[in-house]
Parts: structure tokens; sequence; C-alpha cells
């Protein structure tokens, strides 16, 4: 039983050295620039660096690795051969996989570039989206089976912090309200709480953190992906890569904590839970070690599917030309490009399998 | 066939799971028949195969990862059909209007959002062709005849809405609704609490008697099989070991492990001062598809039949009026109408070193009360003082620091270990949490001696606790409540999971720990022979009240409550 355990382990830890090791030989083959350099401007990696900057190497570099092939997303060729199908080799002798578009920039290569950037997005967001859900999910599943009780008074003050506080977001919003103005109103409110537990001794109310919680996943949940993402663009008219990560979260997160609730109100519920308990475990003692380690297999869940989906989001951005372009070379401009000039079918043809691809991969994740 | 007796003639069965890499023998070649109109028992631990051999006369078992062999021949009418191989499509005629089945779980083997009625209405409209008038005539009639109250109110109610021992009255009316000529019981009256399961008991005989069924008996309680059947088969891990009458097989046992199993059960009338265990009786050694039988020198029973104890009457735990109440129906402004009184006013005291059997049917209010103990419900008014200090009135981190006081160990061993974590981590974390010992390797030392004393290896420490059986993650729950020193343990159906042969070896236990260590025993139960066995005194509770309390012989052999005297004539009589 242990040996075959044990074994699998090793086996998915293979897995995943086989492919990062095999995707940085890719890149030390396929690279638009100098896989490494060093000289007066120090050691440059151009190996995790995919943005459009290809310099050439500098004279005086003490040592350059050139790639095998030099592809670029970037690079422009103006000439009759421009505009070249797949498997084919330009003027210059370079050949290009998968063709190349009207401005004799290579397709293979960014391809390769938008696959980084879909990658990248997929798992940001799918970790970062799943470990705060995890942690509001967990919080509100253990206080739905162990109540915080409080006092009476003490809980008038949490409903008229609760009615006030959007308000104040309003307010700060206009401008009426600072970041100091904040300050002083949070110790203000949790002064009072702190005063009044000490005051009120007699606790026969609950503060239901669950429920607060319940709807607050509730209300923010229906709310569109791309709508919003639209609207917070046309405020802020252009938007970076870490911005849209970050909104990207915010959207998912109240799916995620609602999921990963719902799972670990199962969990809290076990007798072990209970037994835990008893022994006087703490409270944070009991959520991280008792009940999140069990919403493993489900976190995975989640974000294989949360993955797929932040990558479809870019992409959708990208293809009505306001995602985070202009920097890098992503899939959805390149389809955008594609269906743009049909007679260039290769543009969109390969990051639409890509994109298809990927989100498939992304959702089998949890299969092993 | 050489006799129209015998309805169902099993010959040298043979069933074994498949699964990815290997194939799991469950029944190794059994043989028993079952003669037309009689009850016929089938006895056996969990994991004897005795399930699955109801099942596969159903045709039940997945066919997919199932191989099968030998014969099953049932003979309804004249000429007896081979049910081995039989394809579904000719089982499924057979199926409900031939054979018919109970299972164990009466809550969960109806359709939750059907009405009783209609359920049954629908088996008789498949199987016997009547139109919507008929059936609800017929099923009527049915609900009539297995003694519901009020047949017009089950018929329109839905399962949740009915006790545990009327939806098994409905299952069993479902199961004779098309006259079937067998009837597989398994295990149908181990949820039910004991004054119900004789009612129940006394209906099947009933049914028998009036319909002429056959009915197969599957328990793992030699008092019931003793109760209804007429004869019996032992079985152990996928053979039949013993069969014969059961009275002669009950009295006079001849196979070694049955006459384990039979001294296993805790005696109602005398109280040992050790259970035996099967293995004081037979060396079961494995090898390959065969177990070899070896008697032990021990054969037989130490008898003790006093109390012996005279404890020193220091009062450890004393409750007073604790009231435990729950909201039923709320207004619109979510304040409560009225309230459940789960515990109603109980008071008691808990002296130094000795046990308190708490006995009482389901839904009476022992488990609240021990959780409340350990703080899991919040008391609505009482104390428990223990060393003087109120259990209730102190603030959170308080009693999260006095939690090591007072452990429990619960009904379930299969879910309250945290799966995920490794059985040593499992025992050391109490102790690391209340900073008993200085550092790990102290705790580590403690921990493998836990181990020691309720008798795992060390090594079992590295294992995770879906690799442990029943009775050893009851063993781990307890070395895990011990690592903690406390005073009081209270066990909340702690051994009622549990097979009897392991149920005695834990009860041994927990009594040999309790002189060892002077710990004090709050032990929650059902089940009379084991309070008999493990406790001083015992207090019997009724809709949340005590309604007796009083030395543990005094309560057996002469109750003075018309309520302790029924639970007590409604266990099966036995020895």
């Amino acid at each position: 039983m242990k040996t075959t355990k044990l074994k699998k382990k090793t086996g998915s830890v293979r897995l995943w050295w086989i492919i990062i090791s095999a995707y940085i030989l890719l890149k030390c083959l396929i690279n638009p620039q100098p896989v490494v350099s060093i000289g007066n401007s120090g050691l440059r990696l151009g190996l995790f660096n995919f943005s459009n900057d290809i310099s050439d190497p500098i004279n005086n570099d003490i040592l350059t690795i050139q790639p095998l092939w030099k592809v670029s997303a970037y690079k422009t060729h103006l000439g009759k051969d421009s505009t070249l199908p797949p498997l084919k080799w330009d003027s210059l002798g370079n050949f290009h996989l998968m063709g190349t578009d009207h401005l004799g920039r290579d397709v293979f290569a960014g391809f390769i570039c938008g696959l980084e950037i879909a990658v990248l997005i997929g798992l940001f967001v799918a970790v970062f989206t799943c470990l705060v859900s995890l942690i509001l999910g967990v919080i509100g599943a253990y206080f739905e089976r162990f109540p915080l009780h409080i006092s009476r008074p003490e809980k008038v003050l949490w409903i008229i912090f609760a009615f006030i506080s959007p308000l104040m977001l309003g307010w700060s919003i206009l401008g009426a309200m600072t970041f100091i103005g904040w300050i002083w109103y949070l110790i203000l409110f949790v002064g009072l709480v702190l005063i009044f537990r000490k005051v009120f001794r007699t606790k026969n109310r609950i503060l239901p953190i669950d429920t607060f919680n319940r709807r607050f996943q509730e209300f923010f949940q229906p709310l569109p992906d791309l709508v919003i993402l639209l609207v917070v663009l046309a405020i802020f008219d252009k938007i970076s890569f870490i911005g849209l990560i970050l909104i990207l979260i915010i959207l998912r997160l109240p799916a995620g904590a609602w999921f990963l609730q719902g799972r670990a109100q199962q969990i809290v519920h076990l007798p072990h839970i209970d037994q835990v308990s008893t022994m006087g475990v703490s409270v944070w003692r009991i959520m991280g070690l008792h009940i999140m380690p069990l919403l493993k297999s489900y976190s995975v869940v989640f974000m294989s599917l949360t993955a797929s989906r932040a990558i479809l989001s870019e992409s959708a951005l990208s293809f009505l030309g306001i995602g985070p372009t202009g920097e890098w070379m992503s899939w959805g401009s390149m389809i955008r490009l594609g269906l743009n000039n049909m007679n260039m079918w290769w543009v969109a043809l390969f990051p639409i399998i890509g994109l298809v691809g990927l989100s498939l991969l992304f959702r089998f994740w949890y299969k092993d | 066939m050489a006799t129209n007796q015998e309805l169902l003639n099993i010959r040298d069965l043979r069933i074994a799971f498949r699964t990815d890499d290997r194939v799991n023998p469950v029944l190794r070649g059994v043989d028993f028949s079952i003669p037309a109109g009689e009850i016929v028992g089938l006895v056996g631990e969990s994991g004897s195969g005795k399930s699955v051999t109801g099942l596969s006369l159903c045709g039940l078992l997945p066919e997919k990862i199932t191989n099968i062999s030998g014969s099953v021949e049932f003979t309804p009418e004249n000429h007896p059909i081979q049910l081995v191989g039989l394809p579904e499509k000719e089982f499924r005629p057979l199926r409900g209007s031939k054979i018919s089945m109970i299972f164990q779980e009466p809550m969960s083997s109806l359709n939750p959002v059907l009405t009783c009625g209609y359920q049954v209405d629908e088996m008789i409209r498949l199987h016997l062709r009547y139109n919507k008038k008929q059936a609800k005539a017929n099923t009527l009639e049915l609900f009539a005849q297995v003694g519901l109250p009020n047949p017009e109110r089950i018929y329109n109610s839905y399962p949740h809405q009915i006790s545990g021992g009327q939806i098994q009255r409905v299952m069993i009316a479902m199961a004779i609704s098309c006259h079937p000529k067998l009837l597989i019981a398994d295990e149908p009256t181990t949820a039910l609490d004991v004054t119900i399961q004789k009612k129940i008991l006394e209906l099947l005989v009933d049914i028998r008697d009036k319909f002429g069924i056959s009915i197969l008996f599957i328990s793992h309680d030699l008092g019931v099989i003793k109760d209804i059947t007429s004869r019996v088969n032992v079985m152990y891990r996928g053979v039949i070991v013993e069969s014969g009458e059961t009275k002669s097989v009950l009295d006079n046992p001849e196979h070694l492990y049955t006459r384990g199993l039979i001294a296993c059960k805790p005696p109602l009338y005398y109280r040992p001062r050790r259970l035996p265990v099967v293995s004081d009786f037979v060396d079961i050694v494995a090898n390959g598809d065969y177990f070899d039988f070896k008697p032990t020198k021990k054969d037989g029973v130490e008898e003790n039949e006093t109390s012996e104890k005279t404890s020193g009457r220091h009062p450890i735990l004393s409750v007073q009026n604790l009231v435990v109440k729950y909201p039923v129906a709320k207004n619109f402004w979510g304040s409560p109408t009225s309230w459940l009184r789960a515990v109603d006013g109980i008071s008691f005291t808990l002296h130094k070193g000795e046990t308190l059997g708490i006995v009482g049917e389901s839904g009476c209010g022992k488990s609240t009360l021990g959780r409340t103990l350990v703080h899991l419900e919040k008391p609505d008014t009482g104390t428990a003082l223990l060393d003087g200090k109120d259990l209730f009135r102190q603030r959170e981190s308080e009693w999260r620091r006095n939690a090591r006081n007072i452990q429990i160990i619960f009904q379930d061993p299969y879910s309250s270990l945290n799966p995920k974590m490794k059985i040593g981590q499992a025992i050391m974390e109490p102790m690391m949490v209340h900073g008993l010992y200085q550092n790990k390797a102290l705790r580590k030392e403690k921990m493998l001696s836990l181990l020691d004393q309720v008798g795992l290896l060390p090594e079992h420490a590295d294992r995770y606790p879906h690799e442990f059986s029943g009775g050893q993650r009851q063993r781990i729950c307890i070395a895990r409540a011990l690592g903690l020193d406390p005073r009081i343990l209270i066990c909340d159906e702690s051994v009622a999971a549990l097979d009897v042969s392991v149920q005695s070896q834990v009860l041994n236990l927990l009594k040999d720990l309790q002189t060892q260590l002077g710990l004090s025993l709050i032990f929650i139960t059902h089940d009379m022979s084991v309070v008999n066995f493990i406790a001083d005194r015992v207090a019997v509770m009724y809709k949340g009240k005590i309604v007796e309390t009083g030395l543990t012989e005094d309560i057996i052999h002469h109750p003075k409550e018309a309520y302790t005297r029924d639970l007590i004539t409604a266990i099966p009589k036995w020895a």
C-alpha cells in the first residue's frame, strides 16, 4: 500500500520535471534573442524574457549563446515574400514552420509567445483565486459549524458597520474619504468591538459570518465577466498584465468561495472535526490542518476550471483589441489579425487550435 | 429435485470481486439450503460475506467486477431456476415478485420525494398489473397487515414524516406485496431500538405464518437469530463454518469459532471481570484460501458474579439541572417560538474512578448530554462542576486550556480521524497543542508507549487511518484521548459500530485502562448488556430526563420503573 503511494507521487513529480526541462530545452533551441549573454550590462537570460526587446548581441559581450533557431514574433520583414504560408523559407533563408503574417513576423514564434502568456495568466489566476477563496470558504464553513457568540449590543454594532461600510466605499470613490480616513474608521470600529466585548458578558447572539459570506458570494457571482472587464477598461483606458490578472481573480473569487465553502461545510460536520475541537485545538489549527488539506482535490478541480476560463477571458479581450497587448504577442490578437485577413488563414488557425487545446488540457488537469 | 421442500439450494457458491490488479475472493464455497416456509439465519461478522450472499440471491451484484460460480437453485414453482448466470432480463420479473429484499438502513431505502403509499402501489401495479384503485386498496390492506396504525395517513406521508420502525414496516409491506416466495432480510433491525426491534421480529414471524414465505435472516446479532430462526448458518470469511438447528448450534456449538462468537457477547445476567475474545478460543491462521482453527488452552469464561468496586466516593464531576434545547419553529423575525428540550433538567454526580452508564433509546438525548459536556453543544441552563469550576461559565480560551480534562470517543471510528494525517502525528498533535511535553522526542516516546498500551505496534505510527480496521481505529482514538491524561473519558456509543469480537476487545481494553489510570468513565450506550459489563452505576434516560438511576445490578435485576423494565425485557433472550 505504502510503496504504491510513493511510486505514484514520484511519477507525477517526474512528469512535472519532464515538462519543465522540455520547455527550457525548447526555449534554448527556438528563441528570438540570445539565450544567455554576459557582458557590460551583466548577465541577461533571454530564456525567460518574452518581451519584444530583441536586441542584437552587443559587440563587447564576453559570452553569448545563440539559440539554434532564431525566430521572432516581432521582427518584421517587408518585401515581396512577407506573407508566407506554413513550411516555407523566406528570402533571408529563415524557415517559417507556421508561416508569417503580412508584416513578415513569424507565426510560430507568436504561437510560443501566446502560449507563455496564456499559461502564465491561467496559472496565476487559478492559484491565487483558489488560495483566497479557500481561506474565505473555510472561515465561512467553520463559523457555520461553531458559531461565534456575541452580545446583543455588539451585534447591533456589526449591523451598523455592515450598512455604513458600503456608503463609505462610495464616498471614498467620490473622493471625500481618504486612506487615513479609512484607517481611523477601522480603528474606531475595532476599538468599539473590543470595548463591547469587555462590557457585555451575556453572549446570546450569533455573528453570522457564514451567512454574510454566502450572501456576498450569491450577489457577486452572476455578474458577467466580460461586461465588468469592459467597464473597468472604460474607466482606466489601458490595462496592464498584472491589472488584468487582479481583475480576473476578483471576478472568479465569489464563485470559488461559494464552491469551496459548500465542500468545506460537508467536511466541518464530520466527527473528526468535533473530536479535534473537544481536544482544545485552536481555531486556526483546525482550519489549516484539519479542514484545508481535505479540500485539496476540490481545489484542483476548481483551479483547472478557473485557469481555462481565465485564458479564454484574456483571449477575448485581446481579440476585441483591448487586452494588455502592445507589449506581447497574444493568441487573441493573432486570431483577430487572421480573421480580418482571411487569406492568411494560418495566422488564425494555429492560435485557435492552441487555445482550444490548452483550455481542454487545463480542464483535464484534475484527472490525474 | 429430490424434495419439494427446499425452496432455495445453494451449492459451492463462490464469488470474487475483481480490482485492477487482483481478484478478492469474498465467498469461498458456500453451501446451504432454505426449506419452504422457514426462517433461516445467516450470522457472521462484518466482512464475512453474508450481505454479499444476500445480494447475489437477488442478482444485485455489479456484474462488471464480479466473478461468480457455483449453483443456486431456486424453486418457486415446480421446476427449479438456476440463478447463477441468469440474464438480467429474466431476473427482473423474479425480483420483487418471487424474491424480495429488506435492507438495513430504513431511512435511505425509500425514495424521499415520493409518498410511502405511492412507492408500494408502484410495485403492485408493476408486478401484479393492478389498476390504480385496486392497488391502493391492496396497499392499505397490506399496511394494516404489517401493523401500521392509521394506514390512510401513512399512505399519504413521506418517509421523513414517519418513524424508523414505521418505515421498516412499510418496507416489509412493500416486500411482501407481490407474494414472494423468499424474503431476504439483511440486518433489518440493526438500526432500530430494542423495543421496536422486538415488534418487527414478531411481525416477521407473523408474516411467515400467514403467507408461508421463507425468510433468509442475515444478522450479526446472535440474540436476534436465536429468537426467530429455526436453522442457522455461521459464516466466517466466506465459508460456512457451522450450520444446523438454531437451538442445537447455539446451545452446543461444535465449531470453535462459533463458540468464541457466542462467548464474546456480554451476558446480561452476570458480570464477568473480563470478556472472552474469539482468540481465547481459536487461533485463526490464514494460509491461502483456508483457515485453520486451532484450539488454544484457555477454554471457557472466567466468571465473577459480583460488582467488586467500592470506589473512594470522591465526586469529580457534578452536573446540576442541565437543559439543552433546540429551536423547532421560528417566527418571521427569526426568534424561536417553540423548543425541543433534548436534555431536560438532568442532574448526576460522577465519582472518581467509577463508570457511569447512560442508557436510553435513540433520540432520548443521551448523546446530546455527552456532547454538551465537551462544549460541542451549548447548554441553555445548568451547571457542571469540575474541581469547583463551572464548565459552562468559562471563557473560550479557558475551556480550550481545560479541554484535556474531559475527552470523548465517538461512535464511528471511520470518520473520527483525519484521513490525511498519520496516526502518530494525530496522537501527538493534542499533546503539542497543550504543551504537555517539552520537545518532540518526549512526545514521540509518549505516543509509542500509548500505542503499546492500546495494543498497537510502533510501526503503525507512520500509517494513515484508512489502513486500519474499525477496532484498531477505535484503539487509536482511545490512545489519542489518553495522550492528554484526561480525568474523565466519555464514550459515546463507542462500541456500537464494532463487531462482537472486536467490541469485547475494546471493552476489555477500556476496563483495563480504567483500573490502571484511575479514569472516570461516562459510558453512553443503547445496549444493556454492554452497560452490565462495564458500568458501576447506570442512569436510564427517557425523553431528555433520567428516569432511574442506581447500581448496575439493581437496575438490571430489579428495575423499578416500567420503562426500564420494558427496555430490559425487549432484549432478545440469551443464555
